[in-house]
């Protein structure tokens, strides 16, 4: 297993923004209600965690 | 998808995939997905790619997130027509969906076979018996547990996975937003029988959590789930 390889990947990133994939992760949690705990509008939480995750994906590869 | 991230189209598959893991889609988009999950082998296997490499954060938990990650997980399995066996990566053989339903059959069989034997005998009064079906996303590791609570014991039976040799299988019990209590480090065996302490006992009701964590040899050193959760599911009144 890749343990703590994701974690340490996550870690790269700014801190809200790791907050928010574990956050969708481990509670389920869907975009519109992202949005509503970060205080920000639903696109930007989109576009957010996209960058994030193509962010995970870069360093996951590296 | 929006087009008004200025992500580049060709990323469009890979992030669907992990927004599919993540569970961030709405329903519409979700089921979609699903079926493109069971339609292309290719988008299948960026969909358990991001499974494999996100799983070990679930063994990052709080005990306060526990439940509803766990939770997620086994309604994904359960009442998701995408529900996905994700044993390991490079098993995707020829067709996904064929194995996937064979698997969900052969858990339901041995649930089956399992739960009879133990369950057919006179029950005392109603409400007494509680069942369990254990697994998880990235884990081949599979149990059915049974709780008699007139009896105070649990009954768990191995269905599939084992453990490395130098680690052991702790069994948790997760009362909504409560920490987890351990119910002990598992014996070997297919068939293992746990008679509950009265504290334990008092606690362990319908809509209880079980979960088996991986722990170091002996179990956690902790009081607290150390390692992966490798199988879980809800405790149900039968």
């Amino acid at each position: 297993m890749n343990q703590g390889r994701v974690d340490a990947c996550l870690d790269e990133l700014d801190r809200d923004r790791a907050a928010a994939v574990r956050g969708a992760y481990l509670k389920g949690e869907s975009y519109a209600e992202l949005a509503v705990r970060h205080g920000v509008p639903l696109n930007t939480m989109r576009t957010w965690l996209r960058r994030s995750l193509l962010k995970l994906r870069e360093c996951l590869e590296r | 998808m929006t087009p008004d991230d200025n992500i580049p189209h060709e990323h469009g598959d890979n992030l669907l995939a992990a927004e599919y893991v993540l569970g961030v889609l709405e329903a519409p988009e979700r089921r979609s997905t699903a079926g493109r999950i069971e339609a292309e082998p290719a988008f299948a296997r960026l969909v358990d790619r991001w499974e494999v490499d996100l799983a070990p954060l679930s063994a990052a938990y709080t005990p306060v997130e526990a439940p509803a990650s766990v939770k997620a997980g086994i309604d994904r399995r359960l009442f998701s027509s995408a529900a996905s066996e994700r044993i390991e990566r490079g098993s995707l053989w020829s067709s996904l969906a064929f194995w996937r339903g064979l698997a969900a059959a052969a858990l339901a069989a041995f649930a089956v076979a399992v739960i009879v034997p133990l369950v057919r005998t006179p029950v005392a009064t109603p409400d007494s018996r509680y069942v369990a079906a254990l697994s998880a996303d990235a884990s081949d590791v599979k149990y059915v547990a049974v709780y008699d609570r007139s009896e105070g014991e649990v009954s768990l039976a191995h269905l599939a996975g084992h453990k490395a040799a130098d680690r052991d299988f702790e069994l948790w019990m997760i009362d909504g937003n409560n920490a987890p209590v351990s119910m002990g480090v598992l014996p070997a065996g297919d068939t293992i029988r746990i008679t509950l302490t009265p504290a334990l006992k008092a606690k362990l009701a319908a809509g209880a959590v079980l979960a088996i964590s991986l722990e170091p040899a002996g179990g956690s050193p902790t009081g607290l789930p150390t390692g992966p959760v490798v199988a879980a599911g809800d405790l149900k009144s039968i």
